[in-house]
Protein backbone atom coordinates (compact mmCIF):
# COMPACT_ATOMS: atom_id res chain seq x y z
CA UNK A 1 0.00 0.00 0.00
CA UNK A 2 3.07 2.54 1.29
CA UNK A 3 4.83 1.59 -2.10
CA UNK A 4 2.01 1.51 -4.72
CA UNK A 5 1.68 4.96 -3.66
CA UNK A 6 4.77 6.57 -3.18
CA UNK A 7 4.63 7.52 -6.52
CA UNK A 8 4.15 11.35 -7.56
CA UNK A 9 3.20 11.94 -11.00
CA UNK A 10 4.66 15.40 -12.20
CA UNK A 11 6.63 16.65 -15.21
CA UNK A 12 9.75 17.70 -13.60
CA UNK A 13 13.03 16.72 -15.42
CA UNK A 14 13.48 13.99 -12.79
CA UNK A 15 10.29 12.13 -13.60
CA UNK A 16 11.32 12.55 -17.55
CA UNK A 17 14.47 10.88 -17.09
CA UNK A 18 14.67 7.32 -18.36
CA UNK A 19 14.67 5.22 -14.70
CA UNK A 20 17.64 3.10 -15.88
CA UNK A 21 19.58 6.74 -15.83
CA UNK A 22 17.80 7.43 -12.63
CA UNK A 23 18.40 4.11 -10.89
CA UNK A 24 22.06 3.92 -11.99
CA UNK A 25 22.25 7.69 -10.02
CA UNK A 26 20.50 5.95 -6.94
CA UNK A 27 23.50 3.03 -6.57
CA UNK A 28 26.16 5.59 -7.45
CA UNK A 29 24.57 7.67 -4.23
CA UNK A 30 24.82 4.26 -2.27
CA UNK A 31 27.85 2.93 -3.09
CA UNK A 32 29.71 6.78 -2.60
CA UNK A 33 27.45 6.86 0.63
CA UNK A 34 30.22 4.40 2.48
CA UNK A 35 32.97 7.03 0.98
CA UNK A 36 31.71 10.16 2.35
CA UNK A 37 32.78 11.57 6.08
CA UNK A 38 29.68 12.27 8.31
CA UNK A 39 28.94 15.79 7.41
CA UNK A 40 29.24 15.56 4.34
CA UNK A 41 26.65 12.47 4.13
CA UNK A 42 24.15 15.04 6.11
CA UNK A 43 24.85 17.75 3.74
CA UNK A 44 24.11 15.76 0.46
CA UNK A 45 21.15 13.99 1.95
CA UNK A 46 20.22 17.45 2.43
CA UNK A 47 20.30 18.87 -1.31
CA UNK A 48 18.70 15.30 -1.97
CA UNK A 49 15.66 16.31 -0.39
CA UNK A 50 15.71 20.04 -1.98
CA UNK A 51 15.72 18.31 -4.97
CA UNK A 52 12.74 16.35 -3.96
CA UNK A 53 11.29 20.00 -2.90
CA UNK A 54 12.69 21.70 -6.71
CA UNK A 55 10.63 18.46 -8.54
CA UNK A 56 7.09 18.78 -6.78
CA UNK A 57 7.58 15.89 -4.61
CA UNK A 58 9.00 17.48 -1.73
CA UNK A 59 6.46 17.11 0.53
CA UNK A 60 5.77 13.03 -0.21
CA UNK A 61 9.36 12.40 -0.06
CA UNK A 62 10.00 14.72 3.06
CA UNK A 63 7.10 13.31 5.76
CA UNK A 64 8.28 9.76 4.73
CA UNK A 65 11.86 10.96 5.39
CA UNK A 66 10.92 12.16 8.64
CA UNK A 67 8.94 9.32 9.35
CA UNK A 68 11.25 6.39 8.40
CA UNK A 69 14.81 7.98 9.27
CA UNK A 70 13.55 9.68 12.67
CA UNK A 71 13.44 6.80 15.17
CA UNK A 72 16.07 4.99 13.99
CA UNK A 73 18.57 7.99 14.16
CA UNK A 74 17.44 8.85 17.51
CA UNK A 75 18.27 5.37 18.52
CA UNK A 76 21.69 4.89 16.71
CA UNK A 77 22.54 7.93 18.43
CA UNK A 78 21.30 7.27 21.94
CA UNK A 79 22.89 3.54 21.65
CA UNK A 80 26.54 4.48 20.35
CA UNK A 81 26.48 7.88 22.06
CA UNK A 82 25.19 7.20 25.22
CA UNK A 83 24.43 3.45 25.99
CA UNK A 84 27.71 1.27 24.13
CA UNK A 85 30.40 1.42 27.11
CA UNK A 86 33.60 3.35 25.23
CA UNK A 87 36.62 4.30 26.43
CA UNK A 88 36.19 8.10 26.45
CA UNK A 89 32.71 8.24 28.02
CA UNK A 90 32.16 11.40 29.75
CA UNK A 91 29.55 12.06 32.53
CA UNK A 92 27.33 14.64 32.03
CA UNK A 93 24.35 14.51 34.37
CA UNK A 94 23.98 11.69 37.25
CA UNK A 95 23.97 8.48 35.45
CA UNK A 96 24.01 9.67 31.82
CA UNK A 97 27.08 9.80 29.93
CA UNK A 98 28.12 10.04 26.21
CA UNK A 99 30.56 9.16 24.29
CA UNK A 100 32.31 11.91 21.37
CA UNK A 101 33.64 8.83 19.28
CA UNK A 102 30.54 6.96 20.05
CA UNK A 103 28.11 10.21 18.66
CA UNK A 104 30.96 10.30 15.93
CA UNK A 105 29.86 6.90 14.57
CA UNK A 106 26.68 7.42 14.85
CA UNK A 107 26.90 10.23 12.88
CA UNK A 108 28.85 8.41 10.41
CA UNK A 109 25.75 5.39 10.23
CA UNK A 110 22.68 7.65 10.45
CA UNK A 111 24.06 10.15 8.00
CA UNK A 112 24.72 6.49 5.36
CA UNK A 113 20.75 5.65 6.29
CA UNK A 114 19.77 9.12 5.64
CA UNK A 115 21.33 9.82 2.51
CA UNK A 116 20.40 5.89 0.99
CA UNK A 117 16.20 6.76 2.58
CA UNK A 118 16.59 9.80 1.00
CA UNK A 119 17.89 9.19 -2.71
CA UNK A 120 15.56 6.22 -2.84
CA UNK A 121 12.52 8.20 -2.00
CA UNK A 122 13.48 10.63 -3.94
CA UNK A 123 13.42 7.78 -6.67
CA UNK A 124 10.35 5.86 -6.45
CA UNK A 125 8.26 9.37 -6.32
CA UNK A 126 9.64 10.69 -9.19
CA UNK A 127 9.27 6.91 -11.22
CA UNK A 128 6.14 4.99 -11.77
CA UNK A 129 6.71 1.00 -11.29
CA UNK A 130 5.18 0.78 -14.62
CA UNK A 131 7.51 2.90 -16.65
CA UNK A 132 10.61 1.12 -14.57
CA UNK A 133 9.49 -2.13 -15.79
CA UNK A 134 9.08 -0.95 -19.53
CA UNK A 135 12.66 -0.13 -19.04
CA UNK A 136 13.90 -2.36 -17.62
CA UNK A 137 12.20 -4.75 -20.70
CA UNK A 138 13.39 -2.58 -23.08
CA UNK A 139 17.06 -3.11 -21.62
CA UNK A 140 16.65 -6.52 -22.31
CA UNK A 141 16.99 -7.39 -18.58
CA UNK A 142 14.90 -11.15 -17.84
CA UNK A 143 11.19 -10.79 -17.80
CA UNK A 144 11.47 -12.63 -14.53
CA UNK A 145 13.43 -10.04 -12.84
CA UNK A 146 11.29 -7.46 -13.52
CA UNK A 147 8.22 -9.57 -12.47
CA UNK A 148 9.90 -10.26 -9.04
CA UNK A 149 9.74 -6.21 -8.84
CA UNK A 150 6.37 -5.32 -10.28
CA UNK A 151 4.48 -8.23 -8.77
CA UNK A 152 4.32 -7.41 -5.03
CA UNK A 153 3.54 -3.29 -5.68
CA UNK A 154 0.63 -4.96 -6.94
CA UNK A 155 -0.33 -7.61 -5.26
CA UNK A 156 0.02 -6.06 -2.12
CA UNK A 157 -2.86 -3.90 -2.43
CA UNK A 158 -5.04 -7.06 -3.13
CA UNK A 159 -3.87 -8.74 -0.35
CA UNK A 160 -4.93 -6.47 2.07
CA UNK A 161 -8.31 -6.10 0.36
CA UNK A 162 -8.60 -9.87 0.83
CA UNK A 163 -7.03 -10.16 4.38
CA UNK A 164 -9.74 -7.49 5.19
CA UNK A 165 -12.55 -9.57 3.66
CA UNK A 166 -11.43 -13.14 5.98
CA UNK A 167 -11.44 -11.16 9.07
CA UNK A 168 -14.76 -9.37 8.10
CA UNK A 169 -16.41 -12.67 7.73
CA UNK A 170 -14.98 -14.21 10.68
CA UNK A 171 -15.91 -11.49 12.81
CA UNK A 172 -19.57 -11.78 11.12
CA UNK A 173 -19.45 -15.10 12.17
CA UNK A 174 -18.46 -14.40 15.69
CA UNK A 175 -14.72 -13.98 16.07
CA UNK A 176 -13.67 -11.68 18.08
CA UNK A 177 -10.51 -9.51 17.10
CA UNK A 178 -10.48 -7.17 20.37
CA UNK A 179 -10.11 -8.20 24.04
CA UNK A 180 -6.79 -8.99 25.49
CA UNK A 181 -3.49 -9.17 23.38
CA UNK A 182 -3.90 -12.90 23.72
CA UNK A 183 -7.10 -13.01 21.77
CA UNK A 184 -6.07 -10.92 19.41
CA UNK A 185 -2.96 -12.94 18.10
CA UNK A 186 -5.44 -16.19 18.04
CA UNK A 187 -7.31 -13.92 15.56
CA UNK A 188 -4.34 -13.49 13.82
CA UNK A 189 -3.67 -16.95 13.19
CA UNK A 190 -7.23 -17.40 12.26
CA UNK A 191 -7.03 -14.68 9.53
CA UNK A 192 -3.39 -16.03 8.51
CA UNK A 193 -3.98 -19.69 7.67
CA UNK A 194 -7.20 -18.70 4.97
CA UNK A 195 -4.87 -15.84 3.79
CA UNK A 196 -1.69 -17.76 3.29
CA UNK A 197 -3.72 -20.92 1.46
CA UNK A 198 -5.32 -18.83 -0.41
CA UNK A 199 -2.09 -16.67 -1.27
CA UNK A 200 -0.65 -20.10 -2.24
CA UNK A 201 -3.24 -21.44 -4.60
CA UNK A 202 -3.44 -18.15 -6.09
CA UNK A 203 0.22 -18.07 -6.89
CA UNK A 204 0.41 -21.88 -8.52
CA UNK A 205 -2.78 -20.41 -10.78
CA UNK A 206 -1.13 -17.35 -12.02
CA UNK A 207 2.08 -18.76 -12.54
CA UNK A 208 0.09 -21.16 -14.86
CA UNK A 209 -1.23 -18.29 -16.41
CA UNK A 210 2.08 -17.01 -16.81
CA UNK A 211 3.38 -19.40 -18.57
CA UNK A 212 0.50 -19.96 -20.66
CA UNK A 213 0.60 -15.81 -21.79
CA UNK A 214 4.04 -17.10 -22.93
CA UNK A 215 5.77 -15.00 -19.93
CA UNK A 216 9.89 -15.81 -20.22
CA UNK A 217 9.01 -18.30 -23.30
CA UNK A 218 11.82 -16.07 -25.15
CA UNK A 219 14.44 -14.26 -22.83
CA UNK A 220 13.35 -10.90 -24.23
CA UNK A 221 9.91 -9.68 -24.91
CA UNK A 222 8.88 -6.43 -26.91
CA UNK A 223 8.26 -3.09 -25.45
CA UNK A 224 5.40 -1.20 -27.41
CA UNK A 225 5.86 2.06 -25.51
CA UNK A 226 9.62 2.27 -23.66
CA UNK A 227 10.87 5.41 -22.05
CA UNK A 228 12.37 8.01 -23.92
CA UNK A 229 16.19 7.20 -23.52
CA UNK A 230 18.88 10.57 -25.20
CA UNK A 231 22.41 9.69 -26.09
CA UNK A 232 23.05 11.88 -23.39
CA UNK A 233 21.53 9.59 -20.38
CA UNK A 234 23.36 6.77 -21.90
CA UNK A 235 26.62 8.58 -21.88
CA UNK A 236 26.05 9.71 -18.16
CA UNK A 237 24.75 6.09 -17.07
CA UNK A 238 27.99 4.52 -18.43
CA UNK A 239 30.03 7.42 -16.75
CA UNK A 240 28.63 6.72 -13.04
CA UNK A 241 29.08 3.13 -13.67
CA UNK A 242 32.85 3.96 -14.12
CA UNK A 243 32.90 6.03 -11.48
CA UNK A 244 31.35 3.20 -8.98
CA UNK A 245 33.69 0.90 -10.40
CA UNK A 246 36.74 3.17 -9.49
CA UNK A 247 35.04 3.84 -5.98
CA UNK A 248 34.59 0.44 -4.92
CA UNK A 249 38.55 0.03 -6.39
CA UNK A 250 39.25 2.43 -3.93
CA UNK A 251 37.62 1.17 -1.07
CA UNK A 252 38.62 -2.59 -1.70
CA UNK A 253 42.54 -1.37 -1.95
CA UNK A 254 42.34 1.57 0.38
CA UNK B 1 -7.59 -30.45 -33.27
CA UNK B 2 -7.56 -31.43 -29.86
CA UNK B 3 -7.51 -35.32 -29.05
CA UNK B 4 -8.29 -36.36 -25.58
CA UNK B 5 -7.96 -40.21 -25.05
CA UNK B 6 -9.12 -42.32 -22.18
CA UNK B 7 -8.19 -39.13 -19.76
CA UNK B 8 -8.01 -40.75 -15.90
CA UNK B 9 -6.64 -37.98 -13.26
CA UNK B 10 -7.23 -38.08 -9.37
CA UNK B 11 -6.02 -36.55 -6.41
CA UNK B 12 -4.50 -37.66 -4.10
CA UNK B 13 -7.69 -39.43 -2.34
CA UNK B 14 -9.95 -39.47 -5.03
CA UNK B 15 -10.22 -39.96 -8.94
CA UNK B 16 -11.96 -37.09 -10.34
CA UNK B 17 -11.84 -38.12 -14.62
CA UNK B 18 -11.96 -41.92 -15.37
CA UNK B 19 -11.47 -42.41 -18.21
CA UNK B 20 -12.09 -39.40 -20.35
CA UNK B 21 -12.35 -39.33 -23.96
CA UNK B 22 -12.80 -36.29 -26.46
CA UNK B 23 -12.70 -35.37 -29.58
CA UNK B 24 -12.98 -31.54 -30.71
CA UNK B 25 -12.43 -30.58 -34.43
CA UNK B 26 -11.18 -27.25 -35.78
CA UNK B 27 -14.00 -24.47 -35.63
CA UNK B 28 -16.74 -26.72 -33.39
CA UNK B 29 -18.65 -25.20 -30.69
CA UNK B 30 -18.65 -27.11 -27.79
CA UNK B 31 -20.63 -26.98 -24.62
CA UNK B 32 -19.34 -29.33 -21.44
CA UNK B 33 -21.87 -28.68 -18.61
CA UNK B 34 -21.60 -30.53 -15.52
CA UNK B 35 -22.61 -30.21 -11.71
CA UNK B 36 -19.91 -28.99 -9.07
CA UNK B 37 -17.37 -30.87 -8.48
CA UNK B 38 -17.79 -33.00 -11.64
CA UNK B 39 -14.17 -31.90 -12.58
CA UNK B 40 -15.05 -29.08 -15.41
CA UNK B 41 -12.20 -27.19 -14.35
CA UNK B 42 -9.72 -30.08 -13.84
CA UNK B 43 -10.59 -31.35 -17.19
CA UNK B 44 -10.11 -27.52 -18.77
CA UNK B 45 -6.75 -27.78 -17.18
CA UNK B 46 -5.68 -30.62 -18.50
CA UNK B 47 -7.14 -29.78 -22.23
CA UNK B 48 -5.00 -26.46 -22.30
CA UNK B 49 -1.73 -28.82 -21.13
CA UNK B 50 -1.41 -26.50 -17.82
CA UNK B 51 -1.17 -29.92 -15.57
CA UNK B 52 1.40 -32.25 -16.12
CA UNK B 53 2.63 -32.69 -12.53
CA UNK B 54 2.24 -31.19 -9.03
CA UNK B 55 -0.71 -32.41 -7.03
CA UNK B 56 -2.55 -33.79 -10.00
CA UNK B 57 -2.34 -37.47 -10.81
CA UNK B 58 -2.47 -38.66 -14.39
CA UNK B 59 -2.89 -42.69 -14.02
CA UNK B 60 -3.71 -42.93 -17.83
CA UNK B 61 -4.39 -41.45 -21.14
CA UNK B 62 -3.98 -37.92 -22.29
CA UNK B 63 -4.26 -34.96 -24.69
CA UNK B 64 -3.05 -34.79 -27.62
CA UNK B 65 -3.00 -31.41 -29.94
CA UNK B 66 -2.71 -32.02 -33.99
CA UNK B 67 -1.21 -35.38 -32.83
CA UNK B 68 1.12 -34.56 -30.30
CA UNK B 69 1.23 -33.99 -26.80
CA UNK B 70 1.72 -30.66 -25.23
CA UNK B 71 4.90 -30.95 -23.81
CA UNK B 72 5.94 -31.26 -27.62
CA UNK B 73 5.10 -27.63 -28.46
CA UNK B 74 7.19 -24.79 -27.12
CA UNK B 75 6.04 -22.43 -24.52
CA UNK B 76 5.82 -19.86 -27.60
CA UNK B 77 3.55 -21.95 -29.79
CA UNK B 78 1.40 -23.23 -27.29
CA UNK B 79 0.41 -19.51 -26.03
CA UNK B 80 -0.65 -19.04 -29.51
CA UNK B 81 -2.58 -22.06 -29.82
CA UNK B 82 -4.56 -22.34 -26.69
CA UNK B 83 -6.17 -20.20 -24.12
CA UNK B 84 -7.87 -21.01 -20.90
CA UNK B 85 -9.95 -18.54 -19.40
CA UNK B 86 -10.18 -19.69 -15.86
CA UNK B 87 -12.91 -19.66 -13.63
CA UNK B 88 -11.64 -17.00 -10.97
CA UNK B 89 -10.94 -14.26 -13.06
CA UNK B 90 -8.28 -12.42 -9.81
CA UNK B 91 -6.15 -15.63 -10.41
CA UNK B 92 -6.04 -14.64 -13.98
CA UNK B 93 -4.58 -11.45 -14.17
CA UNK B 94 -1.02 -11.22 -14.82
CA UNK B 95 0.33 -9.27 -12.13
CA UNK B 96 2.68 -7.44 -14.09
CA UNK B 97 0.46 -4.79 -15.76
CA UNK B 98 -0.29 -1.82 -14.37
CA UNK B 99 -3.29 -1.50 -16.45
CA UNK B 100 -6.01 -2.97 -18.45
CA UNK B 101 -4.23 -1.98 -21.64
CA UNK B 102 -1.15 -3.11 -20.54
CA UNK B 103 -2.62 -6.34 -19.68
CA UNK B 104 -3.98 -7.35 -23.08
CA UNK B 105 -0.71 -6.28 -24.33
CA UNK B 106 1.01 -8.63 -22.16
CA UNK B 107 0.85 -11.69 -24.01
CA UNK B 108 1.70 -10.31 -27.33
CA UNK B 109 4.80 -8.71 -25.69
CA UNK B 110 5.87 -11.57 -24.23
CA UNK B 111 5.85 -13.42 -27.98
CA UNK B 112 8.30 -10.94 -29.33
CA UNK B 113 5.67 -9.58 -32.08
CA UNK B 114 6.41 -6.79 -33.67
CA UNK B 115 5.42 -3.17 -32.08
CA UNK B 116 2.61 -2.16 -34.80
CA UNK B 117 1.45 -5.76 -34.89
CA UNK B 118 1.00 -5.58 -30.72
CA UNK B 119 -0.73 -2.36 -30.96
CA UNK B 120 -3.59 -3.48 -33.67
CA UNK B 121 -4.29 -6.32 -31.39
CA UNK B 122 -4.21 -4.38 -28.20
CA UNK B 123 -6.31 -1.62 -29.67
CA UNK B 124 -8.58 -4.35 -31.55
CA UNK B 125 -9.30 -6.31 -28.22
CA UNK B 126 -10.05 -3.60 -26.31
CA UNK B 127 -12.84 -2.43 -28.68
CA UNK B 128 -14.04 -5.74 -29.30
CA UNK B 129 -14.01 -6.57 -25.34
CA UNK B 130 -16.03 -3.27 -24.72
CA UNK B 131 -12.71 -2.25 -22.48
CA UNK B 132 -12.10 1.13 -24.22
CA UNK B 133 -12.99 3.07 -21.36
CA UNK B 134 -11.39 1.10 -18.86
CA UNK B 135 -7.62 1.24 -20.58
CA UNK B 136 -6.23 2.88 -18.39
CA UNK B 137 -7.69 1.14 -15.44
CA UNK B 138 -5.84 -0.77 -12.71
CA UNK B 139 -6.80 -4.65 -13.68
CA UNK B 140 -6.97 -5.37 -9.51
CA UNK B 141 -9.45 -3.04 -8.95
CA UNK B 142 -12.05 -3.94 -11.88
CA UNK B 143 -15.47 -5.32 -10.63
CA UNK B 144 -15.54 -9.24 -10.82
CA UNK B 145 -17.38 -8.94 -14.36
CA UNK B 146 -14.99 -6.52 -15.78
CA UNK B 147 -11.99 -8.47 -14.86
CA UNK B 148 -13.55 -11.56 -16.59
CA UNK B 149 -14.14 -9.63 -19.83
CA UNK B 150 -10.65 -8.55 -19.24
CA UNK B 151 -9.13 -12.02 -18.86
CA UNK B 152 -11.35 -13.15 -22.08
CA UNK B 153 -10.16 -10.18 -23.74
CA UNK B 154 -6.30 -11.00 -22.71
CA UNK B 155 -6.55 -14.21 -24.15
CA UNK B 156 -8.05 -13.25 -27.20
CA UNK B 157 -5.35 -10.95 -28.00
CA UNK B 158 -2.77 -13.75 -28.21
CA UNK B 159 -4.80 -15.30 -31.13
CA UNK B 160 -5.17 -18.60 -30.09
CA UNK B 161 -6.61 -21.98 -32.21
CA UNK B 162 -8.21 -23.16 -29.12
CA UNK B 163 -10.30 -21.04 -26.72
CA UNK B 164 -11.09 -22.89 -23.25
CA UNK B 165 -13.96 -21.02 -20.59
CA UNK B 166 -14.38 -22.42 -17.38
CA UNK B 167 -17.80 -20.90 -16.17
CA UNK B 168 -17.16 -17.64 -17.89
CA UNK B 169 -20.32 -16.18 -17.31
CA UNK B 170 -20.54 -16.66 -13.72
CA UNK B 171 -19.99 -13.12 -13.34
CA UNK B 172 -21.53 -11.40 -15.87
CA UNK B 173 -24.59 -9.34 -16.52
CA UNK B 174 -27.01 -10.71 -18.99
CA UNK B 175 -25.75 -7.67 -21.74
CA UNK B 176 -22.62 -8.92 -21.23
CA UNK B 177 -23.18 -12.76 -21.70
CA UNK B 178 -24.82 -11.95 -25.02
CA UNK B 179 -21.71 -10.04 -25.56
CA UNK B 180 -19.43 -12.42 -24.67
CA UNK B 181 -21.10 -14.99 -26.71
CA UNK B 182 -21.21 -12.98 -30.01
CA UNK B 183 -17.51 -12.08 -29.52
CA UNK B 184 -16.72 -16.07 -29.53
CA UNK B 185 -19.08 -16.27 -32.35
CA UNK B 186 -17.29 -13.46 -34.23
CA UNK B 187 -14.11 -15.46 -33.95
CA UNK B 188 -12.27 -16.92 -37.18
CA UNK B 189 -13.94 -20.44 -38.41
CA UNK B 190 -11.11 -22.24 -37.51
CA UNK B 191 -11.06 -21.62 -33.86
CA UNK B 192 -12.59 -24.07 -31.51
CA UNK B 193 -14.12 -23.26 -28.53
CA UNK B 194 -15.24 -24.87 -25.57
CA UNK B 195 -17.43 -23.66 -22.63
CA UNK B 196 -17.90 -25.61 -19.47
CA UNK B 197 -20.71 -24.26 -17.30
CA UNK B 198 -22.96 -25.54 -15.00
CA UNK B 199 -25.94 -24.38 -16.61
CA UNK B 200 -27.38 -24.80 -20.30
CA UNK B 201 -29.11 -21.80 -20.30
CA UNK B 202 -26.77 -19.56 -21.65
CA UNK B 203 -25.20 -21.38 -23.95
CA UNK B 204 -28.07 -23.83 -25.76
CA UNK B 205 -27.91 -21.28 -29.06
CA UNK B 206 -24.51 -21.27 -29.32
CA UNK B 207 -22.87 -24.65 -28.70
CA UNK B 208 -22.88 -26.94 -32.16
CA UNK B 209 -22.18 -30.33 -29.44
CA UNK B 210 -23.20 -30.60 -26.12
CA UNK B 211 -21.32 -32.89 -23.79
CA UNK B 212 -22.22 -33.91 -20.06
CA UNK B 213 -19.60 -34.40 -17.31
CA UNK B 214 -21.02 -36.94 -14.96
CA UNK B 215 -19.45 -39.35 -12.22
CA UNK B 216 -15.53 -39.04 -14.14
CA UNK B 217 -17.53 -39.58 -17.72
CA UNK B 218 -18.00 -37.54 -20.40
CA UNK B 219 -20.86 -38.42 -22.52
CA UNK B 220 -22.99 -36.85 -25.66
CA UNK B 221 -26.40 -38.41 -26.51
CA UNK B 222 -26.46 -38.36 -30.27
CA UNK B 223 -27.83 -34.59 -30.28
CA UNK B 224 -28.26 -31.66 -28.08
CA UNK B 225 -31.78 -32.45 -27.56
CA UNK B 226 -31.06 -35.96 -26.83
CA UNK B 227 -28.25 -34.77 -23.96
CA UNK B 228 -30.64 -33.00 -22.26
CA UNK B 229 -34.08 -35.13 -21.99
CA UNK B 230 -31.48 -38.02 -20.07
CA UNK B 231 -32.54 -39.11 -16.78
CA UNK B 232 -29.56 -38.32 -15.12
CA UNK B 233 -28.62 -34.89 -17.06
CA UNK B 234 -31.92 -33.75 -16.16
CA UNK B 235 -31.40 -34.94 -12.20
CA UNK B 236 -27.85 -33.61 -12.27
CA UNK B 237 -27.73 -29.57 -14.55
CA UNK B 238 -31.69 -29.85 -14.75
CA UNK B 239 -33.55 -28.56 -17.93
CA UNK B 240 -33.25 -25.21 -19.37
CA UNK B 241 -35.41 -22.31 -17.68
CA UNK B 242 -37.57 -21.69 -20.41
CA UNK B 243 -38.46 -25.61 -21.64
CA UNK B 244 -39.21 -26.22 -17.51
CA UNK B 245 -41.62 -23.11 -18.23
CA UNK B 246 -43.14 -24.74 -20.90
CA UNK B 247 -43.52 -28.22 -18.87
CA UNK B 248 -45.39 -26.07 -16.25
CA UNK B 249 -47.66 -24.64 -18.21
CA UNK B 250 -47.93 -28.37 -20.01
CA UNK B 251 -49.34 -29.46 -16.84
CA UNK B 252 -52.33 -26.69 -16.17
CA UNK B 253 -53.63 -26.24 -19.63
CA UNK B 254 -53.82 -27.99 -23.15
CA UNK B 255 -51.82 -25.91 -25.05
CA UNK B 256 -52.43 -26.25 -29.44
CA UNK B 257 -49.38 -28.43 -30.15
CA UNK B 258 -48.93 -31.34 -28.12
CA UNK B 259 -45.25 -30.54 -26.78
CA UNK B 260 -43.21 -33.52 -26.03
CA UNK B 261 -39.36 -34.30 -25.42
CA UNK B 262 -39.49 -34.11 -29.71
CA UNK B 263 -40.43 -30.62 -30.11
CA UNK B 264 -40.33 -29.07 -26.24
CA UNK B 265 -38.84 -25.20 -26.50
CA UNK B 266 -35.04 -25.34 -25.21
CA UNK B 267 -33.95 -21.68 -26.07
CA UNK B 268 -36.16 -18.47 -26.31
CA UNK B 269 -35.98 -18.61 -29.95
CA UNK B 270 -37.66 -21.70 -30.14
CA UNK B 271 -40.39 -20.96 -27.37
CA UNK B 272 -41.17 -17.79 -29.10
CA UNK B 273 -41.61 -19.74 -32.46
CA UNK B 274 -44.04 -21.83 -30.52
CA UNK B 275 -46.02 -18.87 -29.15
CA UNK B 276 -46.53 -17.30 -32.49
CA UNK B 277 -47.81 -20.28 -34.08
CA UNK B 278 -50.46 -21.06 -31.25
CA UNK B 279 -51.59 -17.53 -31.24
CA UNK B 280 -51.80 -17.51 -34.75
CA UNK B 281 -53.64 -21.04 -34.74
N1 LIG C 1 -6.04 -29.57 -5.55
C1 LIG C 1 -6.98 -30.47 -5.27
N2 LIG C 1 -6.78 -31.43 -4.33
C2 LIG C 1 -7.72 -32.35 -4.05
N3 LIG C 1 -8.91 -32.41 -4.68
C3 LIG C 1 -9.18 -31.51 -5.62
C4 LIG C 1 -8.24 -30.48 -5.97
N4 LIG C 1 -8.79 -29.72 -6.94
C5 LIG C 1 -10.02 -30.23 -7.17
N5 LIG C 1 -10.25 -31.30 -6.39
C6 LIG C 1 -11.47 -32.13 -6.40
O1 LIG C 1 -11.68 -32.60 -7.71
C7 LIG C 1 -13.06 -32.58 -8.03
C8 LIG C 1 -13.28 -31.82 -9.33
O2 LIG C 1 -12.91 -30.48 -9.15
P1 LIG C 1 -13.15 -29.39 -10.26
O3 LIG C 1 -12.61 -28.11 -9.75
O4 LIG C 1 -12.59 -29.87 -11.55
O5 LIG C 1 -14.74 -29.34 -10.34
P2 LIG C 1 -15.67 -28.38 -11.19
O6 LIG C 1 -16.53 -29.25 -12.04
O7 LIG C 1 -14.87 -27.36 -11.87
O8 LIG C 1 -16.59 -27.73 -10.07
P3 LIG C 1 -17.23 -26.26 -9.97
O9 LIG C 1 -18.47 -26.26 -10.76
O10 LIG C 1 -17.52 -26.13 -8.53
O11 LIG C 1 -16.21 -25.31 -10.47
C9 LIG C 1 -13.78 -31.97 -6.84
O12 LIG C 1 -14.36 -33.00 -6.10
C10 LIG C 1 -12.68 -31.31 -6.05
O13 LIG C 1 -12.97 -31.37 -4.69
MG1 LIG D 1 -14.72 -25.37 -11.74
Amino acid sequence: MLNSSIYCPGESSLHRANPLTKSTGLFTVVVTSFLLPPPALWVVSAIILLIGLACGVGGSVIWRYVLLSLPFTLAVFVFHGAILPRSDMQPVLGWLHYSLTGLEHASLVGGRISLILASSLLFVSTTAPATLLRALDAARWPPGLSFLLASPLLLLDQFTGRARAISDAQQTRGLSVDGSPWRRLQALRMLLVPLLTSALADAQERSHVLTARGFRALPYRTVIDPPADTRFQRFLRWSLAVFMAMETAFMVLR
Amino acid sequence: MIEVIDLHVGFASSDVLKGVSLRVAQGERLAILGGNGSGKSTLAGWLAGWFSGGTHRLTAGGCLWNGKPWDDYTLVERAATVQLVGQFPAQHISGRAFTVAEEIAFGPENLGLPHEEIVTRRDETLAACHLEHLAGRDPFTLSGGEQQRLVIASALALRPKLMILDEPFSNLDPEARSHTLSVLNALPADVSVIIMDTNPDTVLGWANRLFVLHEGKISEFGNIRATLFDPTVIATIGLPAVTRCFLEIERGSGSAENLSRDNLPLTFVEAAAILRRSRSA
